[in-house]
């Protein structure tokens, strides 16, 4: 479980982090979606233990990342993608990092393989392009066996196949039951992707819900076709329910719910009624009042 | 611990860095002992001895380097984000990585030594036995120097300004020290490791062996222990 409380992190002129409280549960896939300079990527590196917070905490199962044994087998981080020394080959790379973290070698070819590195492995990182270090980051990750992920921005640099492969990939990853918590630009994918998100905005928690609720609630409207439409007008504007449309087809701003409470009321059939949900990307936009997306 | 160094040791290995390092050390300590050997012919007194031998003393400049290197290249290249994500306890990573550098910086004091040894002892006469203090120095020297450089990468923020300041102090600072006053410039980061590798039990110009080894180790534990403040608070 990913937990964080009261976080703030103030820097000499701004401040990036401001009060910050959200838990993401274990078996879960999270979007962390903010406006640039919302503070996601320096809410993620605090959780990493690679920003000191300047007051709260920010824990992986109650403990902060320092504390954790085996960190790479709990935790794997997908970070920039520029993280590389440019003369040393992705393979080494690995093996340097399953060293510290004590994790067998021969789990190195497997996962290079797996993230479609396999021949460039042994070539200098420096020739790789974006999307080869993000799947070589995306390795590293993966080097400890980890039931959480935290990723920042991991479809930078990605082809629209590379975009598909990390999908599927952690759709893979979820679907075992392990935890993912993904900061991305992306809205579209992330609409498909994430379970639930998490919204800052100035460093402050704007919305925590999921991808239904959050985009029902920024809709909140009804779209419903009757053969009996002009009866039905009637009958919303006597309830005080304005509704516009042509033919069969009518739209409120008031919820399906009571919408249909009223149709069945007066004895009006209906043969549609659906709740007129927003994209994600129109929820985030009115929740963060149009601001840009990092 | 043992995992963290060997995870150290490949980062070393895996790069042409410090072969390049190495190579530099050699070409300098080659050219100096064959200019020696090919001006003096034979040495004439056991101060020339120590003379010649200090010639050895260029691998504490690329000890100094290889320490920096080490510790700051990490921050240069962004890769002490993986580091952390692997070692988050960063104490643990600087004693790794000066243990690191240490090692390295004795094998360049040794190739150094058998260069010298390998080109003045026929070429010029050098007699082992009044050099062998200087070559111990030397060896105690060069993983201090090392030591010293890991803590300086520590404070600065890309290797190539750590070395950049080291080298504008060993060449422009130390002068401006000894212009102030000539008995604290014996205290001075560059003098105590010049007298820990001069051979000299007792010095006027430097101190002696002895005091130069202990200002050295200060100066090397000074400069790691507030490279090791530095990076525990920085933000990576």
């Amino acid at each position: 479980m990913i937990e964080v409380v009261d976080l703030r992190k103030r820097y000499r002129k701004a401040t990036a982090v401001d009060g910050l409280t959200f838990m993401v549960r274990d078996g879960c896939i999270s979007g962390f979606l903010g406006p640039n300079g919302a503070g996601k990527t320096t809410t993620l590196r605090i959780l990493l233990g690679l920003v000191h917070p300047t007051s709260g905490r920010a824990t992986i199962d109650g403990h902060r990342y320092r504390a954790l044994e085996r960190p790479l087998g709990r935790v794997g981080a997908v970070l920039e993608a520029s993280n590389y020394h440019p003369k040393r080959s992705g393979r080494n790379h690995l093996r340097a990092l399953a060293a510290a973290g004590e994790i067998q070698p021969a789990r190195i070819d497997e996962l290079l393989d797996f993230v479609g590195l396999g021949r460039a492995g042994r070539r200098a990182v420096g020739g790789y392009s974006l999307g080869m270090r993000q799947r070589l980051s995306v390795a590293g990750a993966l080097l400890g066996d980890p039931q959480i992920l935290l990723l920042d921005e991991p479809a930078n640099g990605l082809d629209p196949e590379g975009i598909r492969w990390l999908r599927d990939f952690l759709r893979g990853f979820a679907g075992e039951g392990k935890t993912v918590f993904i900061s991305s630009h992306v809205l579209g994918e992330m609409q498909q992707l994430v379970d639930e998100v998490v919204i800052i905005h100035h460093g402050r928690l704007v919305a925590h819900e999921t991808v239904g609720e959050l985009t029902a609630r920024a809709a909140g409207g009804t779209r419903l076709r009757s053969p009996q439409a002009a009866r039905l007008r009637e009958a919303l504007e006597r309830e005080g329910i304005d509704a516009r449309g042509e033919g069969d087809r009518l739209v409120t701003a008031a919820p399906s719910e009571r919408v249909g409470e009223v149709a069945a009321a007066n004895g009006i059939v209906l043969h549609e009624l659906a709740a007129d949900t927003a994209s994600l990307e129109e929820a985030f936009l009115e929740l963060t009042a149009g601001g840009g997306i990092e | 611990m043992s995992a963290l160094l060997r995870s150290e040791l490949l980062k070393v290995r895996t790069v042409r860095t410090f072969l390049w390092l190495a190579l530099a050390s050699v070409a300098l300590v080659v050219i100096a002992s064959i200019s020696v050997s090919a001006s003096t012919g034979a040495i004439g007194s056991a101060s020339d001895d120590r003379s010649v031998a200090q010639i050895a003393a260029i691998a504490l400049i690329f000890s100094l380097i290889g320490g920096i290197i080490v510790m700051a290249g990490e921050v240069t290249h962004g890769t002490v984000t993986q580091t952390l994500l692997a070692t988050p306890v960063r104490e643990r990573i600087v004693l790794a990585k000066a243990v690191v550098a240490a090692l390295i910086a004795i094998g360049f004091a040794l190739v150094a030594e058998l260069l010298v040894l390998a080109i003045t002892v026929p070429g010029a006469s050098l007699d082992f036995h009044n050099a062998r203090l200087v070559f111990l120095g030397i060896l105690i020297a060069a993983p201090l120097a090392a030591v010293l450089g890991v803590g300086l990468g520590g404070v600065v923020k890309s290797q190539g300004s750590g070395i950049a300041v080291s080298l504008v102090w060993l060449l422009i600072g130390e002068h401006i020290v000894l212009l102030i006053s000539e008995s604290a410039s014996k205290y001075s980061p560059g003098r105590a490791f010049a007298a820990l590798a001069s051979g000299e039990r007792s010095g006027h110009v430097l101190l002696g062996m002895s005091a130069g080894g202990l200002a050295s180790v200060v100066w090397a534990v000074a400069f790691v222990s507030f490279g090791l403040l530095v990076f525990l608070r920085r933000d990576v």
